[in-house]
């Protein structure tokens, strides 16, 4: 029944509210105090442009191995034939064609 | 906020300790000692009292840089005790180290008279009191951790959902399903000892 369990309710409210409060020992605060003079002085958040600073710098290394790698994969790939076909094609479309029907 | 005359005041004893003046935190430590361990004892058991007080104070010091002044220094404190306990209680139900006592003849004669309506009487005993407060141990050891810091801040200590909902940093939602769930796992936990029909 309902009732019961406000009966319950209120009898386990009191019991939890009269637990007895501990007291803290002779040395308690002064361990604290250690404690809180090891940490040093508290740090204040850093602000926005401190967290983006330290991420690009975060970044920076990665952004460096990525560019060597791409520039090792260009020199290795030679492109330049193919591009150079290309932009014949794209200058003078008609010339190159007929250059290359009749052997020219 | 604590402001007596003559004395420096919460936020000036502050700005000091963010401006490289540690020593004064032994100021907010006198001053808000008692009431920590007044909070933290209801919440863990005895033994970790000292050790949990010292873990909040230790989390306040690092928290002050983004202590806004318009909270209170107070209430502000109470949050940061309140979650270092609830975290106490996650870590011990992580590592499995709450302790699952059972129920003897006396708790459940403890729990018979309050139903039969003669624990006015026997409550004044000081017996009675251990006897009730080892059966909450007992109900609470077998909810979770968010269940218990729910029960244990609107059902027993009698806070509203909002400001139960303030101390832990959750949602109002959050907690007022919580305690929902929570009081029924307590009725369906202490339903076992009595018997179903005299709770349901």
């Amino acid at each position: 029944m309902k009732d019961n369990m406000t009966k319950i309710r209120k009898a386990l409210s009191t019991a939890y509210r009269e637990n007895e409060t501990v007291h803290a020992g002779e040395f308690w605060e002064t361990r604290v105090m250690g404690h809180i003079r090891s940490l040093g002085a508290p740090a204040s958040p850093a602000n926005f442009s401190a967290l983006f600073g330290r991420f690009v710098w975060r970044t920076a290394p990665v952004a460096c191995l990525m560019i060597v790698a791409l520039t090792v994969a260009l020199v290795n790939l030679d492109y330049t034939p193919e591009y150079e076909m290309t932009a014949t094609f794209m200058t003078d479309p008609i010339e190159s064609t007929v250059q290359l029907l009749w052997g020219g | 906020m604590h402001n007596t005359p003559g004395k420096p005041s919460d936020n000036e004893i502050i700005h000091r300790i963010i401006d490289g003046d540690i020593d004064e935190f032994a100021q907010i430590l006198t001053r808000y000692k008692d009431y920590v361990m007044g909070i933290v004892s209801r919440h863990v058991p005895y033994d970790q009292v000292e050790e949990t007080a010292h873990d909040a104070f230790i989390r306040a010091y690092q928290s002050l840089p983004t202590f806004k002044q318009k909270s209170g220094f107070r209430h502000w404190l109470s949050s940061i005790t309140v979650r270092t306990c609830y975290d106490f209680w996650r870590q011990r139900y992580r590592s499995k180290e709450v302790p699952m006592s059972s129920l003897t003849e006396k708790h459940r004669q403890w729990l018979e008279n309050v139903i039969s309506d003669t624990s006015d009487r026997a409550f004044n005993e000081r017996g009675s009191l251990k006897e009730a407060r080892e059966v909450i141990d007992w109900a609470l050891a077998k909810l979770s951790a968010e269940d218990r810091m729910v029960l244990e801040l609107v059902y027993l200590e009698g806070l509203t959902v909002k400001e139960a909902a303030e101390l832990l940093g959750w949602t109002t939602a959050n907690v007022k399903v919580r305690s929902f769930r929570s009081r029924r796992k307590l009725q369906e936990i202490l339903s076992g000892p009595i018997g179903e029909g005299m709770i349901q």
